[in-house]
């Protein structure tokens, strides 16, 4: 029997649309679609889209919430509707973000490679007395990043929501392509992006949704390799 | 045809590219244009006069508003029906038909049912038609047939329509120059302003006018002034323009929709400026449809944008200054004016009036036209004295070939009224004016009533100053400065009427060719409401929705009736404003779909997938014998991902359990799992499912695949409130989950992780690791065998899937779908909740009485269902067993006696008891084991026997 392995839900569309592929963090992962030059430059100047479901989603809610997330970071707590760093990663290359989705509800968006150890740690300090729950949500989500000046355009035609509105660290609940998502501005350097997470049995769905609806914008599907070349120029 | 033929000399004010041609097909035929002409220009320009035929005589129309406001100009295009060809661009190998003619657009049979138009007065078809009865069927085929606008072709590619949604400070609604205008005003403020312009290019009506006016200092013709504004606004920070976009309505919420080609855009704003200027309509004369007749601004438009000669004879009709603009571009451009009739009794004060009279043109000034004469197209009008509108007075016929009406304007008002604003008549200037604002809405420019530059640009200001103070403080005093202009502007504005005179052949509707005589024939049948005269005359129901006819009809009402205009009132402005194509308020094919993380599998496995709600779920992989067999004699394996899974936690999470299920969840032991179900206050069942314990603070919830989101707002709502310290997660998407089912089913599992069965009880919970995965089992029983629900974290459901079904292997093991589940949880008589109950069930009478408990003190529908426990139902749920042949479906109808009873809900084949079996709804006083009940299948009358217990295993000795 072969050693069990995940997968995202995005993982045979990748497949079919002759994706290298390598596993990374336990996870297959797309390294490229054949052209990373292609997908590059369609990252820098039209629209790009990477499946990044792997990133680790800690949710963390109740009254207390905000407490012991205040104990277990030395940045400021963002206000609802943002996301900001709180931490570098320990053993990836993603910072560790956390997002207020309400009052007592965030969510922690880290590098997978840090997913088990900020997960444990969490939840032991959550074990104090208090209303704090830690949920590990990586498995409830498919994670989109869109990359490139006309993301902004591509995501006005998927949904209502003021996207143009939404600040630099500003996130937001809203529907794309009528499904409940949630979405965090996700810039890189000075090209725009968007984080998007959906629920995962919605994944393939709005990863085509969002490829149908970019086409006329010259969106590209891009791996690893395009996400990593880009995050070398300093993301965060 | 070419197109030379009445193009006049280019002019700086032309929007064409002259060196450069563009060829489109005109039924068949090659039309030759240049770069700029709309489909219309070019069809003038070679000199075709008929676009259309009316909608119900098919008299002949030609051009009369050329600004996409009338009906007359309707063709297809490129497969396209009822476009306005008169704003449609012309683009190389187009495609133009006409439409509504037979065989020919100048020649058309279906003329002569003007003959008849006698015996086809107002809603003839309510009076004549009726009787006898077998009349309306022969004649409704025909009307039907030679009615409506265009055809749908089946052949034409489906168009891809889009959706986009836009957010703004300020929308301006009109990029004329009041428009451009308060864009200026409310960008300087650093506001985000977003501004629709139905036309091509910014500018509104001055772009076709080459009459100066003063503008930065310097007296500039209004085509350059509408250029310059253009440049500057489209250099403004903060604007964003949007040309060749048609506002179609104003919603609540603050949504203004706006239709770009295939694209319709969702804006948004804080505060709304409408600038939609105002449009002329024509006045009633007999034939006064005729081709050549046309409106003064589609004249100007003519030869100031296309350079084409409106007639080579024309006579201008006018009521106020405005004719007199027209006329002396007619006479600058060299075009011979016959006539210019002014209804007024002193003509004009103005230069341009002097212009005219030293050109000694023929003036007639308290003189209107009382006729227009020609069969395809005007060749001549009959004026008369406007004091002496009697049959017998005096009237001059005048030769010509077009006639140029300026006689009458109406605000381009129904995103105001649509956004909750008033109108009222304004009495100096004659037409209908804002008199009521709603907050956050603006007005400006010519929909004010304002004619002059100057006063129209002020307006604008104030306008966008006014917008952007409702942004940042949401309060303004634009209104109070705006009524200061109107005062004085207004009253420069004025014109007046043209009296009615109630002939037939005067056309009000040109949409739906309703009359003058029609609308007084209607008041005179009782239909003295403007809203119901229009519903009975169809007057201003047709695609210009009331631009050419809405006033002039209310005038009709009040001169029928004896009614003031203002207590005649006017009909609703409803959206559309403008006809909207059904695909693009359809947008794109967003249904969205669900796959469980085993999708895939299924699909290598040949599964025939089926729809469950927005679920794709496998129904069949082989054959339900096949998989029933496995399941039964060795073991199956089915995915069940999409049954809803809610993860309940905090220390008060067995208080809220406790509120929503009948069943006491409190006292569940840690590592068990039990069954339970949701009721509502009236103990109607909302949902059944499973509860575990996976610590005390901490449960595993699983609920019916449909009922998820229910479910969890449920819990939520009976939260809110409560201050208990208890959070719902809802992890379906996060967790797969699959049901190993059979009697070899233990020994598969056994070989995949290191759990202890002996210590694994029928319902009871444990978290394990399944072949490498973490993953939570509940020991459950649904399909009626020793069995498994193994959930796990849905990354892994591609590898789960295959390990399991490798590790069965040599056990037999098949993959089954939904269709064998169903017959093996019928054997067993589980119930669905919405497939065997409806919105009247109850435990009691579906036989759940031991999930009720009324020991405990309080729980959602416990009053209720203590009740129910003294007076039970009518109506039972019980299991069938066919007595002989009879194949029942889901749904047969039950029968007792003869009479209807009640209704199968679930029925199947049983390989167990070689019959069919079922649950059905029968009359209490026939649930009791052993009924004997009737029930319809295929015509027939069949018999079944009540059954209590299980059809399968009834003391479920398999489950142990």
């Amino acid at each position: 029997m072969t050693a069990p392995y995940k997968v995202t839900p995005l993982h045979n569309w990748h497949q079919r649309h002759n994706a290298r592929m390598d596993t990374v963090s336990e996870w297959r992962c797309v390294l490229s679609y054949g052209d990373s030059k292609a997908e590059m430059e369609a990252s820098r100047s039209a629209v790009g889209i990477g499946d990044v479901t792997p990133l680790a989603k800690i949710n963390v809610q109740g009254e207390h919430s905000e407490e012991l997330l205040e104990q277990n970071s030395d940045r400021r707590i963002p206000k609802v509707g943002h996301c900001l760093p709180i931490m570098p990663s320990s053993h990836g290359r993603i910072p560790t973000h956390l997002a207020r989705l309400t009052d007592d509800r965030f969510l922690l968006l880290a590098d997978p490679a840090d997913r088990v150890d900020l997960y444990s740690s969490m939840e032991a300090a959550a074990n104090s007395p208090g209303c704090a729950h830690v949920t590990d949500l990586t498995s409830s989500f498919a994670a989109m990043l869109l990359l490139g000046p006309k993301s902004l355009e591509l995501l006005k035609k998927l949904g209502s929501a003021n996207v143009g509105g939404i600040p630099v660290d500003g996130c937001v609940q809203t529907s794309i392509a009528r499904v409940w998502s949630f979405l965090v501005r996700w810039n890189i350097e000075e090209a725009p992006g968007w984080l998007l997470l959906v629920s995962r049995d919605y994944g393939e769905y709005v990863w085509e949704c969002i490829l149908s609806a970019g086409h006329e914008l010259g969106i590209q599907p891009f791996g690893l390799e395009t996400q990593h070349a880009i995050t070398r120029r300093g993301v965060h | 045809m070419s197109g030379k033929g009445n193009r006049l000399s280019p002019q700086a004010s032309q929007q064409l590219n002259h060196s450069r041609s563009v060829t489109f097909y005109f039924e068949g035929r090659p039309v030759h244009a240049l770069e700029g002409d709309t489909v219309a220009s070019a069809l003038l320009a070679g000199g075709r006069r008929i676009l259309s035929r009316s909608f119900k005589y098919h008299r002949p129309r030609g051009l009369l508003c050329s600004s996409g406001d009338c009906p007359n100009c309707l063709m297809e295009i490129d497969g396209k029906p009822n476009q306005r060809s008169c704003r449609a661009p012309v683009q190389e190998g187009m495609r133009v038909l006409s439409q509504h003619a037979w065989p020919s657009l100048d020649h058309d049979v279906f003329r002569v049912i003007e003959l008849f138009d006698r015996f086809l007065p107002i809603g003839f078809y309510y009076k004549t038609l009726h009787k006898p009865r077998l009349l309306w069927k022969i004649a409704e085929p025909i009307i039907r047939r030679l009615a409506g606008l265009g055809r749908v072709r089946d052949d034409a590619s489906p168009a891809e329509y889009q959706h986009r949604y836009e957010h703004a400070d300020v929308l301006i609604v009109g990029g004329g120059p009041a428009g451009m205008e308060a864009a200026r005003q409310a960008s300087a403020t650093g506001a985000a302003v977003f501004l629709i312009e139905c036309e091509p290019e910014l500018g509104g009506h001055l772009r076709f006018e080459t009459r100066t006016h003063k503008h930065e200092g310097k007296d500039r013709p209004g085509y350059e002034i509408a250029r310059l504004m253009a440049s500057a606004t489209t250099a403004l920070p903060n604007v964003r323009i949007l040309v060749g976009a048609t506002v179609f309505g104003s919603y609540e919420g603050s949504l203004v929709p706006v239709l770009q080609d295939q694209t319709l855009i969702h804006v948004r704003a804080k505060s709304l400026v409408v600038a939609t200027g105002c449009h002329q309509y024509p006045p009633v004369f007999r034939n006064n449809d005729l081709p050549g007749v046309m409106l003064s601004r589609a004249a100007l438009r003519l030869i100031n944008l296309y350079g084409i000669r409106p007639g080579k004879r024309v006579a201008i009709m006018t009521t106020n200054d405005e004719g007199y603009f027209t006329a002396l571009e007619c006479l600058r451009k060299g075009i011979e004016i016959v006539a210019v009739v002014d209804a007024r009794s002193t003509p004009s004060a103005l230069p341009e009036a002097a212009e005219l009279r030293a050109a000694d043109l023929p003036l007639f000034t308290g003189m209107t036209i009382r006729e227009a004469l020609g069969s395809k197209a005007v060749s001549a009008i009959k004026i008369g004295s406007v004091a002496d509108d009697s049959e017998s007075s005096k009237s001059v016929t005048i030769g010509c070939d077009a006639v140029l009406l300026s006689t009458a304007w109406q605000a381009n008002a129904s995103l105001l009224l649509q956004s909750g604003c008033q109108l009222g008549l304004d009495r100096v200037l004659g037409q209908p004016v804002p008199v009521r604002m709603s907050p956050g809405v603006l007005v400006a420019g010519e929909v004010l009533g304002l004619r002059s530059l100057k006063e129209i640009l002020r307006s604008g200001r104030l306008a966008g100053q006014g917008a952007a103070q409702w942004v940042y403080l949401k309060t303004n005093s634009w209104w109070d400065e705006v009524q200061e202009l109107l005062v004085d502007a207004r009253a420069k504005s004025t014109s007046c009427g043209i009296a009615p005179t109630g002939q037939s052949k005067n056309f009000v509707c040109i949409c739906e060719d309703v009359t003058e005589k029609d609308l007084y024939q209607g008041v005179e049948e009782g239909f003295d409401d403007i809203e119901t005269l229009k519903r009975y005359s169809t007057v201003s129901m047709g695609p210009c929705q009331g631009r050419m006819c809405s006033r002039t009809s209310t005038e009709i009402c009040g001169h029928a009736t004896a009614m003031d205009l203002g207590a005649v009132g006017t009909t609703t402005a409803r959206p559309p404003i403008v006809p909207v194509p059904l695909g693009a308020l359809a947008g794109p094919e967003f249904h969205p779909v669900k796959q469980t993380a085993m999708h895939y599998q299924h699909l290598k496995s040949n599964a025939q997938m089926m729809n469950m709600g927005v679920w794709k779920r496998p129904f069949l992989y082989t054959s339900v014998s096949e998989e029933y067999e496995a399941v039964r004699k060795y073991a199956g394996l089915i995915d069940v991902s999409t049954l809803g899974k809610l993860v309940v936690e905090g220390k008060d999470a067995p208080n809220l359990l406790d509120k929503i299920y009948t069943h006491w969840m409190s006292n569940l032991p840690l590592g068990r799992a039990r069954y339970g179900v949701i009721c509502d206050d009236s103990g109607t069942l909302l949902d059944d499912g499973t509860v575990a314990r996976l610590a005390s603070d901490r449960f595993y919830v699983s609920t019916s695949t449909g009922n998820i989101d229910f479910v969890e707002q449920w819990m939520k709502w009976w939260i809110a409130g409560t201050g208990w310290c208890v959070h719902i997660l809802n992890m379906t998407a996060g967790l797969a989950a699959m049901n190993l089912a059979g009697p070899k089913s233990r020994e598969i599992l056994a070989g995949l992780t290191d759990l202890d069965f002996s210590s694994f009880p029928y319902m009871g919970c444990r978290e394990a690791t399944v072949a490498g995965v973490p993953a939570l089992l509940l020991r459950v029983g649904f399909v009626g065998e020793t069995g498994w629900e193994i959930h796990f974290p849905a990354e892994f459901g591609e590898y789960m899937w295959d390990a399991l079904l490798e590790a069965g292997k040599p056990f037999n093991i098949k993959p089954f779908g939904v269709e064998t589940q169903r017959l093996l949880r019928l054997e067993k008589k589980h119930i669905i909740v919405g497939q065997d109950t409806d919105a009247l069930s109850n435990p009691y009478d579906v036989g759940l009485k031991w999930v009720v408990k009324l020991d405990k003190p309080d729980f959602i529908g416990r009053h209720a269902l203590q009740k129910m426990q003294d007076q039970p139902g009518q109506n039972r749920l019980v299991g069938l067993r066919c007595l002989d042949d009879g194949r029942p479906d889901d749904g047969s109808a039950v029968v007792i006696d003869g009479q209807l009873a009640g209704r199968v809900t679930s029925a199947r084949y049983s390989p167990h008891l070689n019959t069919y079996i079922g649950l059905a709804w029968v009359p209490a006083g026939h649930a009791n084991p052993g009924s004997r009940i009737g029930f319809r299948a295929n015509g027939k009358l069949h018999s079944a026997i009540v059954i209590e217990k299980p059809f399968y295993d009834p003391e479920g000795e398999r489950l142990k």
